[in-house]
């Protein structure tokens, strides 16, 4: 996998501040790969993030994006080659929502069948009709939609790289868990590179290709979620995630690590069914809710692809897992 | 009435004065305001100096400030527009500066995580958000204006000051009446329509309604 952004021992102290927001970061993510920048409120994460686009300059250290150090490039241009996406969201409230998307294709000089076509697949793609959404004004949008537009807007201009600082921060959990899907469906379409800050640590299991768990300025651990779960580097780490937590840890298997092929065993419930993909976490409820009879997994048109029983998921959970498993993560990620 | 109807051409003319008086009052003290307040919004230390100066300026009497301006550029529109001009400047300056800095925060953060260029980001972003906020500051500058611009004919720099002042001079109770009827619906119609214009921005600027403090006092 080639590089797209590489931080080199980045340091970044705010005038008057004793203490370095950042504090001597390196860190590389992959072309493609999703990750998550994880850490308490004042950990420094959103200041890294803004290193990137240049929003905040670096005291000591190096940005590159895909190769180049940022500062060989003027600011705006820059940006225009890195999606952008924060919690406030930040639609231009005089402008239609077209407008909004059309922000960058209208910079880089587009011609206006082009920027139109663009708009219209981008709504669509982030699951807003163009034909009800084009002509709103943000003020006619909800919360959820309103970042969905933020969505279309940051990839407007079809960047590589994906900024996104706390995006779904302000979002009841129902429509922060409909955005976490679309933003994995858009990611892994188009191949994006996105950098994800939050400090939700159940959205970053979720999501995440690879955390980065950040405290005071510092990385302290940078691994993909089983890993980091089985064998975390520090106690801030394990305590953040919660790691002794069992249930954290089914949160992050694919139910396809445990399943049975189908057809086997009898006395499978007859309604309660999980979805291919789903986390062992999920298995656990299903199986509580059909009284530890086994529960079938089922794709998408209801066939079923496996079974799951409590002597399976329980031997999952038993003190030691061949670790290459857990790095592994084979499979769609849990839901 | 009478005189009204006898000398309504004079009056007409003396209105033409008027207006043309205050309208190049307050092009030149926009010219002068719009730039000087983006200057404030974006290096805050002039701030406190600039405001401050310009709120001295704004309390010497105005009387007082066209005796002192004779001497320098004489009597006549000069004079007037130059007193006149500096009155606006508070109003104006400061609330182009109060509207650029009551864009959000986020809105600016957003454009310039995109790209946006700085001219870009003012003619596209910050300028129609901080409109109706100027546009209030707009009302208050030419009402004001008009009533000052009554004393301007004191020093041959024209308008309906001179009906009051001759009126005042010849006991003539219908010369001030008119006068004074005109100045007034002049006011009255510049604050209406300025006002209409800002209810407009406000909408544009994102549909919210005006907050307390930028409706106009009815």
């Amino acid at each position: 996998m080639p590089t797209a952004i590489r931080l080199d021992d980045v340091v970044k102290t705010f005038p008057g501040q004793a203490r370095p927001a950042v504090d001597g970061v390196s860190l590389d993510v992959e072309a493609g790969e999703l990750l998550v920048l994880l850490g308490t409120s004042g950990s420094g994460k959103t200041t890294l993030l803004k290193t990137i686009n240049r929003l905040v300059e670096p005291t000591s250290g190096r940005v590159e994006v895909e190769g180049v150090d940022v500062r060989s490039r003027p600011p705006a241009e820059l940006r225009r080659g890195i999606g952008y996406v924060i919690q406030q969201v930040g639609l231009f409230p005089h402008q239609t929502v077209a407008r909004n998307v059309a922000t960058v294709p209208r910079i880089l000089g587009w011609d206006r069948r082009r920027i139109r076509d663009r708009v219209d697949f981008l709504l669509d793609l982030v699951g807003l009709p163009p034909d009800e959404f084009r002509e709103r004004r943000p003020r006619e949008l909800s919360g959820g939609q309103a970042q969905r537009v933020g969505i279309a807007r940051a990839l407007a201009g079809d960047p590589p790289i994906l900024l996104m600082d706390e995006p779904f921060g302000a979002l009841d959990a129902l429509t922060r868990g409909a955005l976490a899907d679309a933003l994995l469906g858009i990611q892994r379409q188009f191949g994006k590179t996105v950098l994800f800050v939050t400090h939700d640590v159940d959205l970053a299991l979720r999501i995440a290709d690879r955390i980065a768990v950040m405290r005071a300025g510092r990385l302290e651990q940078v691994d993909t979620p089983a890993a980091l779960l089985a064998s975390p580097a520090t106690a801030f780490v394990g305590s953040l995630l919660d790691a002794d937590d069992i249930l954290q840890h089914l949160a992050v298997v694919p139910v396809e690590e445990v399943m049975a092929p189908p057809g086997r065993a009898a006395g499978v419930h007859l309604h309660e069914t999980l979805p291919e993909g789903a986390s062992l976490k999920r298995a656990v409820s299903a199986l509580l809710r059909s009284g530890g009879a086994p529960v079938a997994v089922v794709d998408a048109a209801g066939r079923p692809r496996g079974i799951v029983t409590w002597d399976r998921v329980q031997r999952r959970t038993q003190p030691r897992q061949p670790a290459a498993g857990d790095r592994a993560r084979p499979g769609p990620r849990g839901g | 009435m009478s005189y009204l109807v006898r000398y309504w051409d004079r009056v007409l003319g003396l209105v033409g004065e008027h207006l043309l008086l205050t309208l190049a009052t307050l092009a030149i003290a926009l010219a002068l305001a719009l730039p000087t307040g983006l200057l404030l919004a974006r290096v805050r230390p002039l701030r406190g100096p600039v405001l401050g100066l310009l709120g001295v300026v704004y309390t010497v009497p105005s009387l007082a400030l066209f005796a002192l301006l004779i001497p320098v550029t004489g009597l006549g529109s000069a004079s007037a527009l130059i007193a006149l001009v500096a009155y606006c400047q508070l109003v104006l300056v400061r609330n182009v500066v109060v509207g650029l800095d009551g864009v959000d925060p986020s809105v600016i953060e957003a454009a310039r995580g995109m790209g946006m260029g700085a001219w870009r980001r003012l003619a596209d972003v910050e300028a129609p958000l901080a409109l109706p906020v100027v546009l209030a500051g707009v009302r208050v500058a030419l009402v004001s204006t008009i009533g000052i611009a009554t004393l301007a004919a004191w020093i041959n720099a024209g308008g309906l000051g001179v009906l009051l002042f001759e009126g005042l001079y010849q006991d003539h109770t219908a010369k001030i009446l008119v006068g004074t009827s005109a100045v007034s619906a002049l006011a009255i119609g510049a604050n209406v329509l300025i006002g209409r214009l800002e209810r407009l921005a406000w909408a544009w600027a994102g549909g919210r309604t005006p907050p307390r403090s930028e409706q106009q006092p009815q």
